[in-house]
């Protein structure tokens, strides 16, 4: 009997395992997938990018810097711009990317999708040369190549069904909300092997890790970290962690007590030891302000620790001690909620280490999860918040200021209004070259930091598991580019 | 009777109106703009003038009553608009997604109604054997253990360890262990309403006189309780039924299985406002479908409702 049923478990595990395991598609298991295969549909484009499918005119580097793409180079003329394309280029169904292809692709991206008309309005287009298209903003632009790096503008072509793009990777079969089947494009510029891809999405962090115990998965983007230790007993498995250009960050509502008070927000950015930020989370680097350091225009000096000086802070504002360590003012104790949301489960696990070193200096905090974080921020219903962000989506630093700390600004969630900042940023619209903005971003960088609306908290690693079929797999700091042009097949993965 | 059928749709339709001005009204009463939000979230600059455009787009830039009207006309000719998210039609994503809700949801509930009636009469008849004791544990277990983690745990279990099942299945086999999960959950509530009538029954007098006359028990309590039993389950499914719609949201997310459950989640974290909407609708729809078929059924087992 016994023999039996382990024949039978032997025979069923047998037809679990599929025959052509070897040579079966790389399959990358993600949360994420595109809802769409136009690139001009919603956020398509960004999806599309991500998976290796779409590209733009610039990029973004591994060191956060904007490099030339599709583009060779952009260079003012005037109010425009005049865009070179390399040479040679293809769509993915062979035809050509001309500087007439190119002006389709704009006019079309920015009839249909009103996030590409936000970068360059309606812009005024005329075809110079094959190789050269001049580009006139309906608004100007200062940080061209960073807008030109922008997702909605992903370069595509469409023959009134499919949309043909460029990346190094071309669809097979899609199926929203499911998965997304991919050959390599044949005719993209970079002539290399490139295995089949199979993107799952998979919403599900222990799923994922399961699916890539279970051998399913290759690339599994973005583990959870509870996941890891268990997933690094296996002997088959590797997993690479790398820091990211996102930024973990702690919004303080500068219209409510106790953040009203710039002193009391000097204190918390001074009273958090981001060294066991990082060790709570298992790995990252300690925030130096809004950017990760992969950006050249990062601010390179640590923030200063100093748990004395925030008490001295507190005293100053009026804020005393107690016998029992609490401090009060007016009869009110120092209290706040410290609000995070489950889907940065990063952001959950230091809540109570802020907690922690704020209670030392006579705070008292409670910690509040939310499942939908922004319609809050919004709303301004909330003390201090824990936010993740990518810090400069399109290569410039200028984005997040802008968007964030602009005293006008829609997304303006901590209610900061400092005319410094408006004006440095203003300043900033005026400046092209990109070590005079860095210089400028740091300026304004170092006004934030003395009002102190926001604290930066950490820069935080990644986790990405991979099986032996996919371990020269190398992660890239963002989200924006898990499949690039540098996925290779190896000797044991089919083509 | 024609008259009264003719009321009860009357009457339907009108609970079917409420629900679609609830509907609205809720959705639209939810904080945070959806344009923002997506602008937000795939970082892009939240602009007066992006914003303004988005909500031209999404038809959200007219007056409330207007954008009802509108929704409501367009929903009853079968336009439910576009997805905010996906950009894909509505209805073709709940056509699409539905049936995978509805296997999940009513598979459980029948692998539930096999196991119902023989471990309902087991602890019926001895309230101490092994019956009520698996069923006490079941629907404490259904209660205790959370979805999620038992789905995990199957997976775990099956998919890594055993490897008889894939984690990212793509055939029927995929459906097995989320109707499995579902089935577990609704066993111990439908069990126990149909013991709990076998078990009056079975201190009845007139139960006492079958068994007097010399009557099997097993014949006896089917006979003399099975169709008040099954009264009160056919009561118990009904509310087990009115959750197929959307409410194995857990266990599709964790088998990621594309249903109903899966968009609704996704849909409400963005403020997806006609997905929100239609799905409110239709789940109002399907609630008043079942407490129809569930009153016919009543009216089947209960010869007093003749």
């Amino acid at each position: 009997m016994q023999f039996r049923i382990l024949a039978a478990a032997a025979a069923l595990a047998f037809m679990a395992v599929p025959a052509d395991a070897q040579t079966r598609p790389i399959v990358l298991g993600q949360g994420f997938l595109t809802d769409s295969l136009d690139p001009a549909q919603g956020v398509a484009g960004w999806a599309l990018q991500s998976h290796g499918v779409a590209e733009t005119l610039f990029t973004v580097d591994r060191q956060g810097r904007i490099v030339p793409n599709l583009a060779e180079s952009v260079r003012r003329d005037g109010e425009a711009f005049v865009i070179r394309l390399k040479p040679e280029l293809k769509f993915a169904d062979g035809s050509t990317l001309d500087a007439n292809a190119l002006k389709a692709s704009l006019e079309r991206a920015t009839k249909e999708n009103p996030r590409a008309r936000g970068q360059i309005g309606t812009p005024a287009l005329d075809v110079l040369n094959a190789q050269e298209l001049r580009l006139r903003p309906e608004r100007p632009v200062a940080a061209i190549e960073s807008v030109l790096a922008e997702f909605p503008l992903a370069i595509h072509k469409f023959d009134g069904t499919n949309a043909s793009m460029t990346g190094p990777f071309r669809a097979v079969e899609f199926k929203r909300g499911e998965s997304l089947r991919l050959e390599p494009n044949p005719f993209h510029r970079e002539a290399a092997p490139r295995p089949n891809v199979t993107i799952r999405r998979i919403g599900d962090a222990q799923t994922l890790a399961l699916g890539l115990e279970s051998g399913e998965v290759d690339i599994a983007f973005n583990l959870a970290p509870e996941t890891l230790p268990r997933l690094k007993r296996r002997p088959e498995l590797t997993i690479k962690s790398t820091p990211v250009a996102y930024q973990y960050m702690a919004m303080l509502n500068t219209q409510r007590a106790p953040f009203d008070d710039v002193k009391v927000r000097q204190a918390v950015d001074l009273a958090i030891d981001r060294s066991m930020l990082v060790a709570a989370a298992n790995g990252g680097e300690a925030a130096t302000g809004m950017f990760p350091r992969v950006f050249p225009f990062a601010t390179e000096t640590p923030r200063k620790f100093d748990p004395r000086e925030a008490e001295k802070l507190l005293d100053d504002a009026g804020w005393k001690a107690a016998a029992n360590g609490q401090r009060m003012k007016d009869g009110r104790p120092l209290e706040f909620t410290l609000t995070t949301y489950p889907q940065r489960p990063d952001l959950v696990t230091i809540a109570p280490v802020i907690r922690a070193s704020l209670e030392r200096i006579g705070f008292r905090v409670r910690i509040e999860v939310t499942e939908a974080i922004t319609p809050q921020l919004q709303a301004k219903r909330y003390d201090a918040a824990l936010w993740a962000m990518h810090a400069a989506p399109g290569g410039d630093g200028a984005f997040v200021f802008e968007q964030y700390l602009r005293s006008t600004a829609a997304t303006n969630f901590m209610s900061f209004a400092s005319p410094q900042v408006d004006t440095a940023l203003d300043r900033l619209r005026e400046v092209d070259a990109a070590p005079a903005r860095a210089a400028a971003l740091k300026g304004i960088e170092q006004l934030v930091f003395a009002q102190a609306p926001v604290v930066y908290l950490m820069t935080p690693v990644w986790h990405v598991g991979l099986s032996k079929r996919a371990a020269s797999y190398v992660p890239y700091p963002s989200d924006y580019y898990v499949l690039r042009a540098d996925l290779r097949s190896d000797s044991r993965v089919g083509p | 009777m024609p008259r009264a059928a003719i009321a009860e749709g009357l009457r339907a339709l009108l609970l079917l109106w409420l629900a679609s001005l609830a509907a609205f009204a809720v959705v639209r009463a939810m904080p945070a703009d959806p344009a923002v939000l997506s602008l937000v979230a795939f970082g892009q600059a939240a602009d007066p003038d992006t914003v303004a455009a988005l909500h031209r787009e999404w038809g959200l830039d007219r007056a409330l009553p207007l954008q009802y009207a509108a929704w409501l006309g367009d929903f009853l000719t079968g336009d439910w608009r576009r997805s905010f998210k996906t950009g894909a039609p509505i209805l073709d994503e709940f056509a699409k997604r539905l049936p995978v809700s509805l296997i999940v949801g009513f598979g459980g509930l029948f692998v539930a109604l096999l196991a119902v009636g023989p471990l309902a009469r087991g602890a019926a008849k001895r309230p101490n054997g092994w019956a009520a004791r698996v069923l006490d544990a079941a629907t404490l277990g259904a209660q205790a253990i959370p979805a999620f983690w038992l789905g995990c745990l199957l997976l775990w279990f099956f998919a890594v360890e055993l490897r008889v099942i894939d984690v990212l299945g793509d055939g029927p086999a995929r459906y097995v262990l989320p109707i499995l999960i579902v089935a577990f959950t609704g066993l111990g509530p439908l069990a126990q309403v149909y013991r709990a009538g076998l078990a009056e029954v079975s201190r009845a007098d007139y139960f006492r006189t079958a068994l007097a006359k010399g009557a099997d028990p097993d014949t006896a309590l089917e006979a003399q309780g099975g169709r008040y039993a099954r009264l009160g389950l056919s009561a118990a499914l009904t509310a087990e039924a009115g959750w197929v719609v959307g409410g194995t949201a857990v266990v599709e997310v964790v088998f990621g299985l594309p249903g109903l459950g899966t968009f609704l989640v996704d849909s409400i974290a963005v403020r997806d406002y006609f997905v929100l909407q239609a799905y409110i609708v239709v789940a109002a729809a399907w609630m008043l479908a079942i407490a129809c078929v569930a009153a016919g059924a009543r009216h089947l087992l209960d010869p007093r409702l003749r």
